[in-house]
C-alpha cells in the first residue's frame, strides 16, 4: 500500500510539470528508494491511526522521570537549549529533532511502524480536532502535576537539568555558550525571560494553549499566511541558498534563511528569514500561544523556545519538514541543485549538533548536519499535501539550468553621478544585473526627492530619457528612516537593477562592451547623487 | 535559466501606506516579492496588505531575543495585486490590539522585488 501511494503521488506532479513545461529539458527526477515509511496527513484514515499512537506515546513520555532523557519536558529542553531560528540550519535541524522523537515514540509505544502525521495548516487552518483529546492538549489536567505553576515545573525539573548540565562536555559547552549560555542558571533565568513576560518560555498548565476545542480556528490573518499562493512563494525559491553575488535578491532566491557563522547564532537586524519560515512557521507558533490575539502576556507554549510541550508542535513541523521535502523533490525534477552551493556545502554539513537525544535513551554529541539532510536517514516520505500539486505551475516560471554558471562581476569606475563599465566575455546564457551603490538623499526629501532613474549609454548633450527610452533602465528609491541604509548599514543603499544582454552589448565591439550607467534625481526633483559605486554581475 | 533580477525601492504616502512601482512592465511567470525589514517590536504584528484590503502577510517574531530588531522578512505577492504597474500597501501594527501605522522604527526598510526565469 505504501508504494502505490508514494507513486501516486509523484506521477502526477511530473506528469504536469512536463505537460506544463511543453518542452524536453525536464529531467525525470533521481530514483529515490523506497522509503520504509509514510508521514499521513492527520486528517486521513492512517493520520488518525497515528495520532492515536503518538497519544499514548507522550503520555508514556510524560510519565517518563524528570532524569530520563526520554521524558517529554526534557526533550522539550533539547529545543530550548539547541534549535535554531533565523538561519540557514532550520529545516535541517528541525528534521533531527522530529525524525528522533518518532524513532522514540516507535521504542516507548512498542509501535515499529509509527510514523508522525503531519498538520497540513493551508488544507485545515485550525488545530486538528484531535489535538485536544488527553495528553495532546497541554491545558489538560495531566500535565497538572508538572507545570500547574512555576514553582511546581521547578520542583520537578530543574534538578535534573542541572544534573544533565554538569555532564555536558567542553564542545556542548562551547556551544552554549555561543547561545549565552555560560551556566546553567543562565539557562533558567533566560527560560524565564523576568525582564519581558512574553518572552516567557515556561508555560502554567492554564495558559499552555490559547486555541481551544471550541475556539481552534487561526485568525484571517494567519490564515493568509498559510495559503496555496505563500505556500508556492516559499517552494518557488531556485536555490538552497543563493550566491552572495545575488546580493537583495538573496531571500528571495533562497529555500531558507540567512547563513549565520553557527546554528546558534539568535536572529537579529541582519537577520532576513525564509518565507516559510518567516511567515507560516512563526505566526502558527505564535498564534496557537496567544500571540497576535485578543490575548495579554504572559504566552503559551508555542510562543517560545519550550514550544515543544505542546504536542502540536511535531505535527506543525512535520508539515515544514514535508514541504522542505516538496521543495527538494521539486529541484531534483527540474534538473536543479537541492544542495548547498559547492562552496558552502561544506561549512553546512560539518555544522555539529550535540543536544539530540537517540530512540536508546542516549544523547547523540557529535551529530552533524549532514546526518539529518537527507529523508533517507529516517527512511520515510509523505502523502500528498498542499504544495505539491503547486509546483508543476510554479515550475514555469523557474525551470533553471542545471549548473548555474559562476557569476562574474565588473567594476564600473566613477565620476559624479556617472559610471563607466567593461564587460568582456559575458557568458551565452547569462543574466545581466547593475548594481548601483546610492547616497542617502538628505532627511527630509519625500516623494520623487528621494527617488532616481538608471540610465544606460545616454547620448551626448542628453541629461534625462523618459522611462519608455531604450536609454532608461529602472527607478530606484529609497524607504524608512535616515541613518539606517537597508543594504550596509550606512547612509547608502545598493539597488539592483536588470540588464539585457541586447541592451548591454548593443555597441560591444570583439565581445568587449563599454557602458556609461548615469543617475539622475526622477523628474529633475532634485540634484543627482554622487555615486558611491556601480558594477555589473553576469550570473 | 537563473531568475533575471528586478529592483524596485518603495516611496511613501501616507502613514503607512507605500506604493511600489515595477520597473519593467509585469509578465506572466514573474514571481514577487516584498523583503521588508522590521525593528525590535517585540510581541507587535506587522500585518501587511493591500491597499485594496488583500492581505499578503503577518510578520510575528519568533526566536528572536528580546529588545532584538526582527530581521527581515520576504512576503509574496500575488501577480494580481499590482495594478498599473504599481503596487500599493498598507502596512499596520497591532500593539495591544489596536492596529495603528507603523514608524519608522518599527518597518526601517521595504523592497519590491521581481524575478523571472
Amino acid at each position: 500500500m505504501r508504494f502505490i501511494d508514494n507513486r501516486l503521488g509523484r506521477r502526477p506532479f511530473l506528469a504536469s510539470a512536463a505537460t506544463a513545461a511543453g518542452v524536453a529539458a525536464l529531467r525525470p527526477a533521481p530514483a529515490r528508494a523506497a522509503a520504509k515509511y509514510t508521514r499521513y496527513n492527520v486528517t486521513s484514515a492512517e493520520g488518525q491511526k497515528m495520532l492515536g499512537i503518538y497519544r499514548a506515546g507522550v503520555e508514556a513520555m510524560l510519565n517518563k522521570p524528570p532524569e530520563h532523557p526520554h521524558n517529554w519536558f526534557r526533550n522539550a529542553f533539547v529545543h530550548l537549549m539547541d534549535c535554531p531560528h533565523g538561519n540557514w540550519w532550520f529545516f535541517n535541524w528541525h528534521r533531527g529533532y522530529i525524525g528522533l522523537l518518532e524513532q522514540t515514540i516507535r521504542t516507548v509505544t512498542k509501535e515499529p511502524n509509527f510514523t508522525l502525521p503531519f498538520w497540513d495548516w493551508t488544507e485545515l487552518p485550525r488545530i486538528p480536532g484531535g489535538m485536544f483529546d488527553g495528553v495532546l492538549d497541554p491545558t489538560n489536567a495531566t500535565y497538572l502535576p508538572f507545570t500547574k505553576d512555576l514553582d511546581t515545573f521547578t520542583r520537578f525539573i530543574k534538578k535534573p537539568m542541572n544534573a544533565y548540565w554538569d555532564t555536558l562536555t567542553p564542545a556542548q559547552r562551547k556551544q552554549q555558550a555561543d547561545r549565552g549560555n555560560k551556566t546553567f542558571e543562565d539557562v533558567w533565568t533566560g527560560m524565564l525571560s523576568p525582564s519581558s513576560p512574553g518572552d516567557q518560555a515556561f508555560a502554567a498548565t492554564d495558559r499552555a494553549r490559547y486555541l481551544t476545542r471550541q475556539n481552534p480556528a487561526l485568525s484571517p490573518d494567519v490564515a493568509a499566511d498559510c495559503t496555496p499562493e505563500v505556500v508556492l512563494g516559499g517552494l518557488g525559491a531556485t536555490y538552497f541558498y543563493a550566491p552572495d553575488s545575488t546580493k537583495k535578491y538573496q531571500p528571495v532566491l533562497s529555500f531558507n534563511s540567512i547563513r549565520t557563522p553557527n546554528h546558534n547564532t539568535a536572529p537579529g537586524s541582519t537577520t532576513w528569514f525564509s518565507t516559510l519560515e518567516g511567515l507560516p512557521h512563526n505566526n502558527i507558533h505564535n498564534f496557537i500561544g496567544g500571540v497576535g490575539g485578543p490575548w495579554t502576556a504572559p504566552y503559551g507554549n508555542m510562543t517560545n523556545n519550550l514550544s515543544p510541550v505542546d504536542p502540536v508542535f511535531f505535527l506543525h513541523h512535520g508539515n515544514m519538514d514535508r514541504l522542505w521535502d516538496v521543495w527538494s523533490r521539486k529541484q531534483r525534477a527540474y534538473g536543479m541543485s537541492d544542495r548547498p552551493l559547492p562552496a558552502d556545502e561544506r561549512n553546512f554539513m560539518t555544522e555539529a549538533f550535540r543536544f539530540f537525544v537517540g530512540p536508546d535513551g542516549k544523547y547523540i554529541t557529535d551529530a552533524k548536519a549532514a546526518d539529518y539532510f537527507s529523508t533517507d536517514v529516517f527512511g520515510y516520505d509523505y502523502a500528498k499535501g498542499t504544495g505539491e500539486e503547486l509546483i508543476p505551475k510554479a515550475g514555469l516560471l523557474m525551470a533553471a539550468r542545471a549548473k548555474p554558471t559562476q557569476p562574474t562581476m565588473a567594476d564600473g569606475v566613477v565620476r559624479g553621478n556617472t559610471a563607466t563599465v567593461t564587460l568582456r566575455q559575458v557568458p551565452a546564457q547569462a543574466q545581466l544585473v547593475v548594481s548601483v551603490t546610492v547616497p542617502r538623499p538628505a532627511q527630509g526629501s519625500t516623494g520623487d526627492g528621494r527617488s532616481f532613474d538608471v540610465l544606460l549609454n545616454l547620448p551626448p548633450g542628453v541629461e534625462r530619457v523618459a522611462a519608455n527610452s531604450p536609454n532608461y533602465l529602472a527607478k530606484v528609491a529609497f524607504f524608512g528612516k535616515h541613518g539606517a541604509g537597508h543594504m550596509h548599514g550606512k547612509d547608502e543603499a545598493t539597488f539592483l537593477v536588470p540588464l539585457s544582454r541586447a541592451k548591454a552589448l548593443a555597441n560591444a565591439v570583439g565581445g568587449v562592451a563599454k557602458l556609461t550607467i548615469s543617475v539622475v534625481a526622477s523628474q529633475g526633483s532634485g540634484p543627482a547623487p554622487a555615486l558611491t559605486a556601480v558594477s555589473v554581475t553576469a550570473f | 535559466m537563473l531568475s533575471m533580477c528586478l529592483a524596485q525601492g518603495a516611496v511613501a504616502q501616507a502613514p503607512g501606506d507605500v506604493a511600489l512601482s515595477l520597473p519593467y512592465p509585469q509578465q506572466d511567470g514573474d514571481r514577487l516579492a516584498v523583503t521588508i525589514g522590521v525593528g525590535p517590536i517585540g510581541r507587535q504584528q506587522i500585518v501587511v496588505r493591500t491597499q485594496a484590503g488583500d492581505r499578503l502577510g503577518t510578520i510575528s517574531l519568533f526566536g528572536v531575543p528580546s529588545g532584538q530588531s526582527g530581521g527581515t522578512y520576504v512576503i509574496p505577492v500575488p501577480p494580481g495585486a499590482v495594478r498599473n504597474g504599481t503596487l500599493a500597501l498598507r502596512l499596520t501594527i497591532i500593539a495591544n490590539g489596536q492596529p495603528r501605522p507603523p514608524t519608522a522604527d518599527e518597518v526601517t526598510s521595504i523592497e519590491l522585488l521581481q524575478t523571472r526565469r
